[in-house]
């Protein structure tokens, strides 16, 4: 070998070397290069590990937990995939056997249904869809749904999911409130009663009785104001009132005042006037209901007239009597003061016979006395003038036994203690001495006994006064309550003390009725209003 | 350009004109790399050039040649190492017309930094194509070399012919036929 043929081996044999380690450098270099590549992406797989992980828990979790009901369908609506709200809505389980949504429709919401998956199919999704669902147990059920479709990797559909709400307390409160709102509608627009609805004094609401009072149409009301349909004379009085209303001092009065109609007319009307308050306390609206009171006012005009009528004609009357009982009483006392004198004068010349006439005539004005007294008092016998004080009905009775003529062989026995009434001392005193009168002029037998006895009721006391007299036969029961009528007509009796009895009780608004057995005795019930 | 060009290369020279010749083209050369390459390296393109142009100086073929039959060559090395590749092809004219959409963009993947030139294809029909190279390389013989082997490589033939559009020849259009 030549020297040039070594030079240029040795030259190749070191570009070689050169090149050799060249190359390990190289290789060292992409090595240490994948290397930290390697951990890099082994990095990167951990955190996209972990995140995917994340993620699909958080989806989970959002999967199980959303209270609405969460549905993964194919696309011919078998179910793939559903959470536990939607196994509750729908009542199936998809452990229990496969389920397609079509089987859930209700009926007649099916057309509504497939119009709307044709919408899903063609925009991609469909929103605030609304239908009926029958579950499994076939319970009726609203609900809202809103659906999208889910893509694979070349955008073709390969599902659809849903989330499905379940509207139907909802949807039955609305038919509730409607049906509410109706039923309110129907009240008011048939109330008898005119109700206006105000706000600032603007009429925002009439019903239909409102509008016939004032005249007006619904539509031209609205154009008014409170005020336009006032009389200014009234303004005052309303305008008191408002102001307390609207300083939060009252929430409701009542005023009567007087409407102007559509033809100017007038007509007076009670409203009743009341606030709907916002949450802070100042005024939503006014309601106002209208009466028209024309016609009350008038009876009302008309019943003072009659009673002041009624009451002039009754003192009217009282003094009548009055006059006449005077006028008619005084010529009998003159008759009575000239039959004494006569009598006087002729003690010694009138025979037996006449000295009796004389002295039946004497009784017979004293009857006529007492019949014109009695007259008197039946008709002044009124609720009007009558005092209403306690009155202690034992004291009452100490009095009559004391002031009373009791003959020796009758004896009057308070079988309890008496109440108290209240009411007209007089009245009352007549009351029981017309009774215990009567009772001592009954009496037949040779010893006499009046009895007084009380019962207490709920709302009365009920009295009763008892005497072994004659009796009274059943037949005259009625008749003997009657002016004029009595069993015996006896000198002492004007026939009037009776109707007077019944009178004074039914005063108090009691009753009277008797028992009696005719021989034996006679008792009288009656009874007498209590405080 | 990458080292496995080079070392093909030097081992083609060493084959065909001996290990004396590419002592001379290295020594001749002004060389950065001092003539060491390594296939898996990346050296500069105006060292290809020396060495191509000194070779051409000492054989007296001139460099187009040279590079065209080296292109030939170096068909052979894809063929060897990435049959994968021309394995999705069954005619030269799809293979040829998808050198820029396909061929190169896989090239680019085991090489990431490769120099590669862009071809545009100009006109295709099933058996015609008419591409433009664009490289400021300006190495069309190579590409031409390339080409040919290509329709071996399809048991078929072709013709091929070239049109420098500059002097440089950075731009040349290639038009290519199927022969029947």
């Amino acid at each position: 070998m030549s020297d040039s043929e070594k030079e240029i081996l040795l030259r190749a044999l070191a570009r070689e070397k050169a090149a050799r380690k060249q190359s390990e450098i190289i290789l060292e270099q992409k090595s240490a290069e994948l290397f930290s590549l390697t951990r890099e992406l082994k990095e990167s797989n951990f955190k996209l590990e972990g995140l995917v992980k994340e993620q699909t828990s958080q989806l989970r979790g959002v999967f199980e937990n959303i209270i609405d009901a969460y549905v993964v369908m194919d696309l011919t609506g078998n179910v793939l995939k559903m959470n536990d709200a939607a196994t509750e809505l729908f009542e199936y389980d998809l452990e229990d056997g496969d389920l397609n949504v079509v089987s859930l429709i209700y009926r007649e919401d099916i057309e509504y249904a497939m119009t709307s998956y044709d919408g899903l199919m063609k925009d991609g999704y469909f929103t605030n869809y609304k239908s009926r669902i029958f579950t499994k147990n076939k319970h009726l059920r609203w609900v809202h749904i809103n659906a999208s479709l889910i893509y694979d990797d070349d955008l073709n559909p390969i599902a659809a999911q849903g989330i499905v709400r379940d509207i139907t307390e909802a949807e039955s409160s609305a038919a509730l409130i409607t049906e509410q709102q109706n039923k309110l509608a129907a009240i008011v627009d048939y109330s008898t009663l005119g109700i206006i609805l105000t706000q600032d004094g603007a009429i925002i609401q009439t019903n239909r009785a409102a509008q016939e009072l004032m005249l007006f149409s619904e539509a031209e009301l609205l154009k008014l104001s409170v005020k336009n349909i006032s009389i200014p004379d009234d303004f005052p009085a309303s305008k008191e009132f408002m102001d307390q209303m609207n300083s939060n001092k009252l929430d409701h009065f009542v005023i009567k005042k007087r409407y102007k109609r559509k033809d100017n007319s007038h007509f007076w009307a009670r409203t009743n006037v009341a606030a709907v308050r916002n949450r802070d306390g100042s005024i939503k609206y006014q309601v106002a209901l209208i009466e028209d009171i024309t016609e009350q006012l008038k009876s009302e005009e008309e019943r003072q007239k009659l009673l002041g009528r009624l009451e002039r004609s009754n003192h009217e009357l009282e003094e009548y009597a009055h006059i006449v009982s005077h006028d008619l009483k005084s010529p009998l006392r003159s008759i009575y003061a000239l039959v004494d004198w006569v009598t006087e004068d002729n003690r010694d010349t009138f025979n037996d016979e006449s000295n009796q006439n004389m002295t039946l005539i004497r009784s017979t004005l004293a009857k006529m006395d007492q019949l014109i007294s009695d007259v008197l008092e039946y008709s002044s016998l009124n609720s009007e003038g009558l005092s209403k004080r306690p009155i202690d009905i034992n004291e009452l009775m100490v009095d009559l036994k004391q002031h009373l003529f009791i003959p020796d062989h009758i004896s009057i026995k308070v079988k309890q203690k008496l109440p108290v009434i209240m009411g007209d001392e007089a009245r009352l005193q007549q009351l029981f001495q017309n009774l215990i009168q009567n009772a001592i002029r009954y009496i037949d037998k040779d010893e006499g006994l009046i009895e007084i006895d009380v019962k207490e009721k709920k709302k009365f006391y009920q009295f009763a006064i008892s005497d072994n007299g004659i009796g009274i036969a059943d037949e005259y029961h009625e008749k003997i309550f009657q002016i004029f009528q009595s069993l015996k007509k006896s000198k002492e009796s004007t026939g009037i003390g009776l109707s007077i009895v019944k009178k004074i009780v039914n005063l108090y608004q009691g009753d009277i009725w008797l028992e009696s057995k005719v021989g034996e005795g006679t008792t009288f019930y009656f009874t007498l209003r209590k405080i | 350009m990458k080292g496995i060009v080079f070392t093909e290369f030097l081992e083609l020279v060493e084959e065909k004109f001996g290990l004396a010749m590419v002592d001379t083209i290295i020594e001749s050369s002004d060389l950065e790399s001092k003539g060491v390459y390594t296939a898996i390296g990346t050296y500069s393109f105006s060292e290809m050039l020396a060495l191509v142009t000194n070779l051409s100086k000492n054989t007296d073929i001139p460099v187009d040649q040279l590079l065209t039959v080296y292109a030939e060559h170096f068909f052979g090395v894809i063929e060897k190492s990435y049959p994968g590749l021309l394995a999705t092809y069954s005619d030269p004219i799809e293979m040829l017309a998808s050198i820029e959409d396909h061929i190169h963009i896989e090239v680019r993947k085991i090489y990431p930094d490769a120099e590669l030139p862009t071809f545009t294809t100009l006109e295709r029909t099933e058996t015609t194509l008419v591409m433009l190279y664009k490289s400021s390389r300006a190495m069309y013989s190579f590409g031409l070399g390339l080409m040919n082997k290509t329709f071996e490589h399809f048991n078929t033939t072709g013709t091929i012919v070239m049109e420098k559009l500059n002097d440089a020849g950075t731009e040349v259009k290639f038009s290519i036929s199927k022969n029947e």
